[in-house]
């Protein structure tokens, strides 16, 4: 065999898998980058505080049924906000979708937006929302001083505040929840807790 | 038109049909959240949305198809410039007008809009103007084949890694800000 021939064969062969290990690399920052930064769903000091009861709302969902956020109720409340445009909120769909099967014992999922009832209404349809009540407040997000989305807000069955953030990840929707198990008002409280009991 | 050696011409189509197969399979797989995305970018009017996604649709089909069959391949390139302008030439308006945060709609979980995907549509255009060349004559053996198939792998993985190592540079911004914000809110 022309060596020629030998070296290109096994020139291929090393700049092939070099591309492979530069992909995976890639794919590994990646990841890493969802599961540590920002560690948590980040706090935002503006609105209802942790703890506090949440302010009555008495709200249409898209299909006219009345809904109200507040007042006691059988179970706790995660209020998603999303807009139409925001990739990071249709990344998360899937996870709410899961979540509400999983958690369907203990947690009811609104979701909330404003704006155009007409483009809500076919994004829902799209987007495969179907199931979950749907509500468009400007005053609810007012209240909330939602300003960066997606933003999650949890209500405990009294209707107080138990957690709320922005939230861009699966793991920060999921540090929400945890962090109602574990009776903090965010992952980062009960991590310094944690820190300030050990030393 | 210029002539170029037959292995060029075979890594761009062939890369051309890897970029354009995994764009129309994310469009076929989705058709309904592809034309909502293209509401997104304000530039038809909504009655033309489902018309026009399927048209696309059907035109990267034909493209596929056009740039595997040598006798229609120049002509199936030429589509493909075509495509890729009009992509990017959405993408800029919308650029331009500051709507950055909407789904770009080139497949995988969701990716806003930058500069970046208008340069990739530039670089996948010269790939275009490469796979409308004719050919020089030369015999195509089985070592020119082997580095024809290297070339296009390597290609398709090098845009993988790079889209990848963008999507990361974007989850680093993202991350900067929610910080800068979280310690300016801190402050107050």
């Amino acid at each position: 065999m022309d060596p020629l021939v030998v070296a290109v064969i096994v020139l291929w062969a090393i700049v092939i898998v070099l591309l492979i290990v530069v992909f995976a690399l890639a794919r590994q920052v990646g990841i890493l980058f969802e599961r540590v930064a920002p560690m948590g769903a980040l706090m935002t000091d503006a609105g209802p505080k942790i703890g506090e009861q949440s302010p009555r709302f008495d709200l249409l969902t898209l299909d006219g049924k009345p809904l109200t956020l507040g007042l006691p109720a059988p179970k706790s409340t995660l209020v998603f906000f999303l807009s139409t445009t925001c990739p990071v909120c249709k990344k998360l769909l899937p996870v709410l979708k899961s979540l509400k099967q999983a958690e369907a014992q203990k947690l009811g999922i609104i979701i909330a937006s404003d704006g155009d009832a007409l483009e809500h209404t076919e994004f829902r349809r799209a987007a495969g929302l179907g199931d979950f009540p749907y509500v468009l407040s400007r005053d609810l997000g007012m209240t909330y001083r939602i300003n960066r989305l997606p933003f999650a807000v949890l209500l405990d069955p009294q209707g107080v505040v138990r957690g709320k953030g922005l939230v861009n990840s699966r793991e920060q929707l999921e540090s929400l929840l945890n962090a109602q198990d574990l009776g903090q008002a965010s992952i980062q409280n009960w991590i310094e807790a944690e820190v300030a009991q050990r030393s | 038109m210029t002539a170029l050696h037959p292995i060029l011409v075979v890594i761009a189509a062939g890369t051309l049909v890897c970029v354009f197969a995994r764009a129309a399979m994310h469009k076929a797989t989705d058709l309904t959240m592809f034309t909502h995305t293209m509401g997104a970018y304000r530039l038809l009017p909504a009655r033309l949305l489902t018309p026009a996604a399927l048209g696309l649709l059907l035109l990267e089909v034909a493209v596929i198809l056009g740039l595997i069959i040598p006798a229609t391949r120049p002509f199936a390139a030429g589509v493909a410039l075509v495509l890729l302008a009009v992509y990017a030439g959405a993408i800029a308006v919308n650029l331009w007008r500051g709507n950055t945060h909407i789904d770009c709609g080139c497949g995988g979980a969701g990716q806003g809009l930058s500069w970046y995907l208008v340069a990739r549509n530039a670089v996948l255009g010269v790939l275009c103007v490469v796979a409308m060349a004719s050919l020089l004559p030369a015999e195509m053996t089985a070592v020119a084949w082997l580095s024809a198939a290297a070339g296009i792998l390597s290609a398709v993985l090098l845009f993988a890694g790079i889209e990848k190592l963008i999507d990361n540079w974007s989850w680093l911004q993202a991350s900067n800000r929610t910080f800068e914000q979280h310690n300016h809110e801190g402050h107050d």
